[in-house]
């Protein structure tokens, strides 16, 4: 067993390098650009340009404890900090220039898509009037559904024109066979991620969110790359060792629970709080619904569709009920902790139809707490374990209802 | 004759009612990028569903707090059975706010399942292509929903008299403008509402009354010390509560982006070709709402507007968690600020506290002359 | 068997002391800033009045924000399951509880042994709790025991929609500017804390009967409007303020078992 510490090395070495990457100021650097999360990465890899994620970004200042700041400055800049919390602290770096590493890199271009969330396409014309670079506008569709053919031929035809736009801006042609090879690596990556999603489905869960939410940046940031295929092969089989020698994490586990929506990335210590308790998470919707899944077909293009388009904040309020009842199920769920993220609109609203529903049908109690995803100006940290500390009573009591039956 | 607009708008479920009775079925939309011309050449009253200032308490069982308020509002209309009269719903996701909220009101508002019809950010041949698919879907659901074909002929029709009215709202605007000064914002935001309920042959005949009325009028003296603002809103009864509270003071709102207002009958439909594709890229290139149009174009549209009509100065006042605005804002600023026009940001609170709305507009009114 | 239950809340602290299932005597004081020492105090200063002594206490329960702060307690539980156990204990057909404190209100649907099924909790915002209703009656110049009764005499409560503390306290002073009666304007206030309340309590799922917890159970306006809105009768707990320490002596009992 390689332990958490040797993944927690490779995540270093890798954001090292990504970093270095992004700071080269020398003349045959690579171009970057600017993406949101959704938009076919692989492309990039393929064609030598950096991806870099706003949200992403946003998320490490969270981690270096830079967001509230971030999120005045884009306040005085104009931007209310009732939008995405992501684009407020990204938005605050690029107008004052502070943040980690350095601030938000200056872009050679920008790429916005439109069919996960729509926050993105005016947030990166904020970033477009800012940097005075071209910005390429990814169209899609809003699933109503399962993506039709309709759907997917969409998407296709943008991601087509999304290549010719970049052909136009670095002059440099893109090779189909590299796509194809990094496609293919990708969809190994998510497989992995997805296995790995699996075997929390036993008891105890071998792997905790809080190492999950580490281990999912190689493949937010640079899916298509032997490194990040590897990456997840290897927490895979050191994963899957450790359900064979029973391991879980570290903590008690009386309790399995869901964690839905995206986590507060400023109070990440939230999740300890709970599983200290014996309130463990085994699931998020997160993960799941967006990296780790079996997206690959025949055709590269059409898989990237499939990968793309499904996302959980584009999957429509019955189709989330039919997956999150198999999770009860199968994950053998005690409770749901529904975080109403103000953060992302999006992804909250319909969130207590779900747990509501799940309520009703198994009884599952759920939580409802409400804060900002990356903007922690105002968070009520006390509050929130405050009610923690009721939720765990009350799974208690539910248990101590169940036995009695 | 404001105060007839202003009748019909309250009596929209009579009206309703009443067209059930005598024509057909009643279907209702969520924005102004629903081509309602669609809803009209199929036989069925196309009404606009608003916020209209309800008891939310139950719509926030299911809401988030931070959803916007027309939205919730919406929701609550249903669910105490003040939308029992219409037979579908017809939702354009132009917002975030629309994703989720889609589900929600399926599963709770307790009306007939909504089509979601998906409106593309760009407007190029791949986006025109899926959103004539969109339409297609939209026509078959009225098709349905009505029993009646919507044949060409049919379609064409409706769009000439939807041109009609975009000519009548035009005209209006006209009649606004300083050098005209007939008509005040307030009184625009009335006759806009009935228009948004009632059936859009009745609403012409009523423009081309009132139009005739006020051009009959002499040119209203304005005092030397009125001023003249823009107005940007995104909601019909906040711009009315703002633009009288101007109006109280002596000045005038001269012209405004709302949403049913001049934005949306800017440019008539083109009347040659197939009704269908002239209606799609209509509603996808020629209506400039922030959800889906270019910030920078919207921008520099409404920076051209503010400056061709003199304006003292710009207000913003947008409801409170709507995401296209709160992006648009800042390019916004940025824009006035390089064009020398002063501009005051109204906040959602303000809307509902006049006595603060009155002391910020003041302020800005003593600052500006 | 002698307990007690102490519930240290953000405005004041509650002592309950319970023999042998049955009330011995209950005591609010104000908390302070210092909670820790409310908690010894308030025990303190009741069983001086009921003639005990800490040696009597056989368990001592701590609840309310500061039951942490509570060194002498044999163990802490949140007011979530107090307020049920208390209002179970008070009556037992009860299967619903709002609780209003000072700076939250709760919403807690129990089964018939008093055991939570569900919960909700508000979020760090004073509308929809005791304070806002504190607040406006000191910008009303209102006696907060007659606030309640006053909106019995309203017909048409004015509308308050502000979200914040802050700005709804101005928007009721411009209401006033306007003329607004004051019946009107304290109803609107008490529709709109209800407004909040009841969706808190509609996301539990509301079970009847319904008894209402905390010291704002006493105003008889907003028992009134929740119950005009959630279309139930709500019952005042016969000892609201205390309800939660109760339920602590009880859940204290129940330890030494």
């Amino acid at each position: 067993m390689k332990g958490r510490d040797y993944f927690k090395e490779l995540r270093k070495e890798f954001r090292t390098a990504y970093n270095k990457e992004l700071a080269d100021t020398s003349s045959n650097r690579k171009p970057i650009a600017h993406i949101t999360g959704f938009m076919p990465s692989e492309v990039f890899v393929a064609m030598d340009i950096i991806p870099f994620y706003p949200e992403t970004y946003a998320t490490m200042a969270c981690a270096f404890r830079a967001a509230d700041e971030l999120c005045l400055a884009a306040e005085e800049a104009g931007i209310s900090r009732d939008a995405c919390a992501f684009s407020t602290v990204a938005l605050g770096s690029m107008h004052t220039g502070k943040g980690p590493y350095g601030g938000v890199p200056k872009p050679d271009l920008l790429l916005s898509s439109a069919y996960t969330c729509g926050i993105h396409v005016p947030w990166w014309e904020v970033m477009e009037d800012f940097y005075k670079v071209p910005h390429f506008i990814m169209d899609g569709p809003v699933l109503a559904g399962a993506p039709t053919k309709q759907d997917i031929a969409f998407f296709v035809a943008e991601t087509k024109k999304m290549i010719s736009f970049l052909e136009e801006q670095t002059g440099k042609k893109l090779d189909m066979d590299r796509l194809k090879k990094c496609v293919e690596l990708s969809g190994t990556a998510s497989e992995y991620f997805a296995d790995l999603i699996e075997l929390r489905k036993n008891r105890p869960n071998p792997i905790s969110t809080r190492q999950i939410v580490g281990d999912m940046y190689h493949i937010t940031s640079l899916p298509g790359t032997e490194e990040t295929t590897q990456f997840y092969k290897e927490l895979y089989e050191d994963t899957l060792e450790r359900v064979e020698k029973g391991l879980g994490v570290g903590y008690e586990e009386k309790f399995r629970l869901i964690w839905d929506n995206i986590p507060i990335w400023h109070d990440l210590d939230l999740i300890d709080y709970f599983e200290k308790q014996g309130m463990i998470f085994v699931y998020e919707t997160y993960f799941t619904a967006y990296w780790a899944k079996k997206f690959m077909t025949d055709d590269i293009f059409e898989s990237l569709a499939l990968k793309y388009l499904t996302s959980w904040t584009n999957t429509r309020l019955p189709h989330k009920i039919k997956i999150m009842r198999d999770v009860v199920r199968d994950f053998q769920i005690d409770g749901v902790a529904v975080f109403e993220n103000k953060g992302c609109r999006a992804y909250s609203t319909g969130q207590l139809d779900v747990a509501a529903t799940l309520n009703d049908e198994f009884g599952t109690p759920y939580l409802a707490m409400t804060g900002n995803m990356a903007d922690p100006g105002g968070h009520d940290a006390e509050g929130v374990r405050h009610k923690v500390d009721a939720f765990k009573e009350l799974l208690e009591s539910h248990a101590a209802a169940k036995t009695n039956a | 004759m404001i105060s007839e607009f202003k009748k019909i708008y309250e009596q929209r479920a009579d009206i309703a009612n009443e067209w059930k009775k005598q024509n057909g079925k009643v279907v209702g939309c969520f924005n102004a990028m629903t081509p309602q011309e669609m809803i009209h050449a199929a036989g069925a009253l196309p009404v606009l569903i608003q916020d209209v200032g309800m008891d939310i308490t139950e719509a926030r069982r299911y809401l988030p707090e931070f959803l916007c308020p027309t939205l919730k509002d919406c929701l609550a209309q249903a669910m105490d059975g003040k939308l029992s009269y219409i037979d579908g719903i017809i939702m354009s996701h132009l917002c975030e706010g629309m994703r989720g909220f889609y589900g929600v009101w399926e599963k709770n508002a307790g009306l007939s399942d909504p089509l979601l019809i998906q409106v593309p950010a760009t407007s190029e041949e791949s986006a025109l292509t899926f959103y004539i698919e969109e339409c297609r879907k939209l026509k078959r659901y009225l098709e349905e929903l009505t029993g009646n074909q919507i044949t060409d002929e049919a379609l064409k029709k409706s769009i000439a008299i939807y041109n009609e009215n975009r000519a009548l709202i035009n005209k209006l605007y006209e009649l606004r403008k300083p050098s005209q000064n007939r008509i005040k914002g307030s009184e625009i935001v009335s006759v806009l509402n009935a228009g948004l309920i009632m059936p859009k042959e009745k609403h012409n005949e009523m423009l081309k009354k009132f139009i005739a009325e006020k051009t009959a009028e002499p040119v209203q003296e304005t005092a030397e010390d009125s001023l003249t603002f823009y107005l940007i809103s995104n909601e019909l009864f906040e711009a009315e509560t703002i633009m009288s509270t101007i109006e109280a003071l002596g000045s005038t709102v001269v012209s405004d982006n709302l949403a049913y207002g001049l934005r949306y009958s800017m440019e008539p439909v083109a009347m040659n070709g197939d009704p269908m594709l002239s209606l799609a890229d209509h509603y996808l290139n020629k209506i400039p709402c922030p959800g889906k149009f270019r910030s920078d174009v919207l921008v520099n549209k409404l920076t051209d507007s503010i400056k061709e009509l003199k304006c003292n100065g710009a207000i913003w006042s947008v409801e409170k968690y709507c995401d296209p605005y709160i992006f648009e804002f800042p390019i916004f600023q940025q824009s006035m600020k390089e064009n020398g026009i002063p501009l005051l940001k109204i906040e959602a609170e303000d809307v509902s506290n006049s006595g603060r709305l009155k002391t910020k507009i003041e302020a800005f009114a003593e600052m500006l002359s | 068997m002698i307990t007690a239950g102490i519930d240290i809340g953000s405005i004041t602290a509650k002592a309950a002391v319970l023999k042998d299932g049955n009330i011995l005597g209950s005591k609010v004081i104000f908390t302070g800033y210092n909670s820790s020492q409310a908690g010894k105090k308030v025990i303190t200063e009741l069983m001086d009045e009921i003639d005990i002594t800490m040696d009597d206490l056989e368990a001592v329960v701590s609840t309310g924000y500061g039951r942490n702060s509570v060194e002498f307690a044999t163990k802490a539980i949140t007011e979530i399951s107090c307020h049920a156990t208390g209002a179970h204990f008070l009556d037992p057909d009860i299967r619903f509880i709002i609780d209003i404190g000072g700076q939250d209100s709760k919403a807690i649907r129990i089964d018939d042994n008093g055991r939570v099924v569900n919960f909700a909790m508000n979020d760090k915002c004073a509308a929809g709790t005791g304070r806002f209703l504190e607040v406006m009656a000191r910008a009303l110049e209102v006696d907060l025991d007659e606030f309640g009764k006053i909106c019995l005499k309203s017909e048409t409560p004015a509308k308050i929609s502000s979200i914040c503390t802050v700005f709804a306290e101005s928007e009721v002073i411009s209401l006033i500017g306007k003329g607004e009666t004051r019946e009107n304007i304290i109803a609107g206030i008490h529709e709109s804390v209800a407004s909040r309340v009841a969706a808190l309590a509609m996301r539990v799922g509301v079970e009847k009967p319904v008894m209402m917890t905390g010291g704002v159970a006493k105003n008889i306006g907003l028992l009134k409007a929740l119950e005009d809105k959630l279309e139930t009768a709500i019952k005042a707990s016969p000892h609201a303020q205390v309800n939660g320490a109760i339920g602590a002596a009880v859940l204290a009992a129940r330890q030494t078992q």
